[in-house]
Order: structure tokens, then C-alpha cells, then sequence
């Protein structure tokens, strides 16, 4: 799904400076991201963290992004929902 | 959307384009008139005798005119959508011609950029003064939509017309309206609808006018801060949740959620693209995202290979980062394009692409650019 409006423009918050827009968007993809992660981290077990960890740890970061998406090969979906969600929190919150 | 509409719409985009051309030239040449006026008026020379450069600019001037020729003005709308086509070809240029794009390295891009956040802010400005509501006026019925005063008028002047030809018609003569009852009883069939309607809409003018309030810029912006830091401290909060949820995970597993958080961080470009996917709804950004935070290995592009695409983004950013939500969602369009092509590549070989494969990836990248337009964004919404 592709909003044709910026979620700035959804809380209508438009006209306020640049920098605050940035802002807003920046800390809400961090915590996109934190969510996003928290989901994976949960789902995850134990020993498929550690392994994770351990390719993370020796510089396999390809190996581990395999690893990783073929754990989750909804991955794509998961930020989708996570970015929905919070934008609906937010939306529904402060422009309704 | 058959093709005749489409064709129909690219024409007159694309005259309306050239009529934004026009129209700024006009304005350009304007300020030259003006400047050599002036610089007449210091040698108290008002005749421009002599000055050939000003006759040279009047002549420009007329010619552009008379080619405009009664064409109306173009509306704000319409210039945006002349300035997005514009910032698209120029964005075609760039790319053909392998200009490096930096802030002050492309005057034009960065010009037409200005114009169109600078009309997007105009724009919005005056969406907000019509979303304003406007009181209901003393005729009953009426709905205000609009805050346009005049449009208003025109709407009650209907109604109000229509009413006295039905009061007339059936000779009931209201008592609410004083003015035109001696002239209903005596003369029914010669009433002056006009002066009434006339009358009633003058006092509706009077009480429009009074009634509309207009809300101070001050208030306005004092409105917007506070939603700003309103927002800012939800967003603080749930951070704030977030982290409370991160401290509980396992040793094992909340250090992974630090290190994949922390790398992702450190890489500025997909720290960007999260950040249009999150303003966008654009989901499809972030597996690129993904793909250049775990060295891009797992997608078979090289980090050197895939400057190229990490400069587009770049392009495309810089508009949605000042206002413009276009160029955002066309990089989102863009890479949803551009990943389906890596994921094929992927899957197939897992193995680094050579250069033959880089060239047709990025070919692949340029040329759904290009493809990417409005029409596309219907589609996907």
C-alpha cells in the first residue's frame, strides 16, 4: 500500500519547519524499527539468536541476512504492518 | 484510465508545461524591464532613448505575450504539475547525461525543486484557510462548504431567487421579508424579485463578512506547535516502550537486537529509506533497506556497484525531504521495481552480479524511473 500523503501531511502538520518534520519522521522509523526487531526477536529461539550472533560477530553479515530472511521470508510485511500501525496510532490520536 | 484519457492528460500536461515556461520567462523578462528602467531613470533619461538592451526586452516581452496569446493563467495546480514534469526530465537529464548531482551542482533541479515546495506550501497554506468553518448564515438551509465569500453569495442568491419566485407565484407573502410585501399585495404580478434578492443578499454579505472568523497566523502556527511537540512526546513514549520491551529479551537475543538495530542505524542511506517508508506507508523500500545494511551480499549486489542506486535515492530524497511527497513515492515505486529484479537475480545464482548484470540492473533502475508517474500511484494506492 502506497499513501499518495506523507504522514506529516496525514497529522497535518505541513506547515511546521523542516527540521521538525524530519524529526518526526525520523523517530517514528525508529521505532518502526525497534518493533520490527522485537518481533523477530520474539519469534526467534534461543539458539537461533545465538547462531545469528555469532555470524554477526564474525563478519558474516551476508550469511546472517540469509539466515535472517529465510527465518522471515515475510519480512517485507512485517515492516508494512508495523508501519501501518503506527501510523494509525498517531493519525487517530492527533488529526481526527 | 483508457488511452484516449491518458493521451488526453499527458497533452495537456505537457501544455500546460510549456505555458509554465512561458509564464516564467515573462516574469524574468519583467525584472530585466524593470532593472533597465531604473537604471534609466538614474540618468534621468525616461525616453529609454539609446537604450537599445531595454527596446530588446520590451520586443521579447510583447513577442512572449502575444503567444501566450488569451490563454488563461495557469492555476497553482496546474504549475505543480508543469513543475513536477519539468523536475522529471530534468531528473531524465541528469541521468543521461551522468551529471553529478549535488546541492550546488544542478541550479536547475534545485531551482525547479524550490518552485515546487515553495507552490506545495502555498498550496497547503490555502487548504487550510478553506478547510476554516464557516458559521451558518441567517438563511436556513444554506450549507457553507467553502469559506469563499463570494461563492457564498452566489449560492444564497439562488436560493433566495428561487424562494421569491415561489412566494410570488403563490402569492404568500412572507412577513420575514418587510421590503417586498406591499409590493406582492398590490402588485403581485410586477414584484421586483431582483431587489430583494438584491436587498437579502447585501445583509447576507454584511453578516457573512461579520460572522466568517478568521483565524490569527499566530493562533494557527501556535496550533501547529503544540500538535507538534504533542506528537513528539508520543513518539518519545513509545520509544520509551519499545526499550522497556528490548530490556526484558534474553542476553542472547537483546544483543542481537542491538546489533541489528545499531548497523542498520549506522548506514545512513537505509536509515533514509526506512524513514520514506515509514512517511509513505512504502513498505517495499525497506527490503532495500535490509539488503544494503547486510552488505548486499544476500541480493548479489557489490557495496561499489550499488552507489549508482544509493544516488538515485539520493535524488529522489531530497524532494520528499523538503515537502514534495511525489519523489518519495516514486523512489518507493522505483525500488518495488528494482527489488523484484534482485530477487529474481538472487534467487537464481546467489552469487555476486558481474558487471553485465550491474548494467542491466541499473538500466532497470533508470528506466522505472522514468516509467514511474501518477497514473502508477492510482494504481497502487
Amino acid at each position: 500500500m502506497i499513501s499518495k500523503e506523507t504522514i506529516i501531511q496525514e497529522l497535518k502538520l505541513e506547515n511546521i519547519p523542516n527540521e521538525e518534520k524530519f524529526e518526526i519522521m525520523d523517530k517514528t522509523a525508529d521505532i518502526v524499527l525497534d518493533r520490527v526487531l522485537l518481533r523477530l526477536m520474539n519469534e526467534l529461539n534461543e539458539s537461533e539468536a545465538m547462531e545469528l550472533n555469532e555470524l554477526i560477530e564474525n563478519d558474516k553479515q551476508d550469511e546472517a541476512a540469509i539466515n535472517l530472511y529465510q527465518k522471515f521470508p515475510n519480512l517485507d510485511e512485517i515492516f508494512d504492518e508495523e508501519i501501518k500501525k503506527i501510523r494509525e496510532e498517531l493519525v487517530k490520536k492527533y488529526a481526527e | 484510465m483508457n488511452f484516449e484519457t491518458n493521451f488526453n492528460e499527458t497533452n495537456e500536461t505537457e501544455k500546460w508545461k510549456n505555458q509554465f515556461i512561458l509564464e516564467q520567462k515573462l516574469i524574468d523578462l519583467e525584472e530585466l524591464i524593470k532593472a533597465e528602467e531604473e537604471k534609466n531613470e538614474k540618468i534621468d533619461d525616461f525616453s529609454h532613448k539609446g537604450n537599445e538592451r531595454y527596446y530588446e526586452l520590451v520586443d521579447e516581452y510583447n513577442r512572449l505575450k502575444e503567444e501566450i496569446g488569451e490563454s488563461q493563467p495557469l492555476t497553482k495546480k496546474q504549475k505543480l504539475i508543469a513543475l513536477d514534469k519539468l523536475i522529471n526530465e530534468r531528473m531524465e537529464e541528469i541521468d543521461r547525461e551522468g551529471i553529478d548531482l549535488n546541492y550546488d551542482g544542478d541550479e536547475v533541479y534545485y531551482g525547479l525543486v524550490d518552485k515546487y515546495n515553495k507552490l506545495m506550501e502555498e498550496v497547503g497554506a490555502e487548504e487550510v484557510s478553506e478547510e476554516i468553518p464557516v458559521p451558518q448564515p441567517m438563511v436556513e438551509e444554506v450549507k457553507l462548504e467553502e469559506s469563499n465569500e463570494d461563492s457564498v453569495v452566489v449560492e444564497q442568491v439562488e436560493e433566495i431567487k428561487e424562494e421569491s419566485i415561489e412566494e410570488a407565484n403563490t402569492e404568500e407573502v412572507s412577513e420575514e421579508i418587510p421590503v417586498s410585501q406591499p409590493t406582492v399585495e398590490e402588485q403581485p404580478s410586477e414584484i421586483n424579485e431582483e431587489s430583494v434578492v438584491i436587498e437579502q443578499v447585501e445583509e447576507t454579505k454584511e453578516e457573512s463578512t461579520e460572522e466568517v472568523p478568521l483565524i490569527n497566523p499566530e493562533v494557527l502556527k501556535a496550533m501547529e506547535e503544540k500538535a507538534t511537540e504533542e506528537v513528539k512526546s508520543r513518539l518519545e513514549e513509545m520509544h520509551k516502550e519499545t526499550n522497556a520491551e528490548a530490556a526484558e529479551l534474553s542476553p542472547e537475543k537483546g544483543s542481537l537486537f542491538t546489533r541489528l538495530k545499531e548497523s542498520f542505524k549506522n548506514k545512513e542511506n537505509q536509515k533514509k529509506a526506512l524513514i520514506f517508508a515509514t512517511a509513505l506507508a512504502v513498505g517495499t523500500v525497506v527490503p532495500y533497506a535490509s539488503m544494503v545494511y547486510f552488505g548486499g551480499g544476500f541480493f548479489g549486489i557489490g557495496a561499489g556497484a550499488s552507489i549508482p542506486i544509493l544516488k538515485m535515492i539520493g535524488i529522489a530524497s531530497k524532494s520528499a525531504y523538503l515537502g514534495g511527497p511525489l519523489g518519495g513515492a516514486l523512489i518507493g515505486l522505483a525500488t518495488k521495481k528494482i527489488l523484484d529484479f534482485g530477487f529474481t537475480k538472487a534467487e537464481n545464482i546467489e552469487r555476486e552480479m558481474n558487471e553485465d548484470e550491474m548494467e542491466i540492473l541499473i538500466k532497470n533502475v533508470e528506466k522505472t524511473m522514468k516509467q514511474v508517474n501518477i497514473e502508477d500511484l492510482d494504481k497502487n494506492s
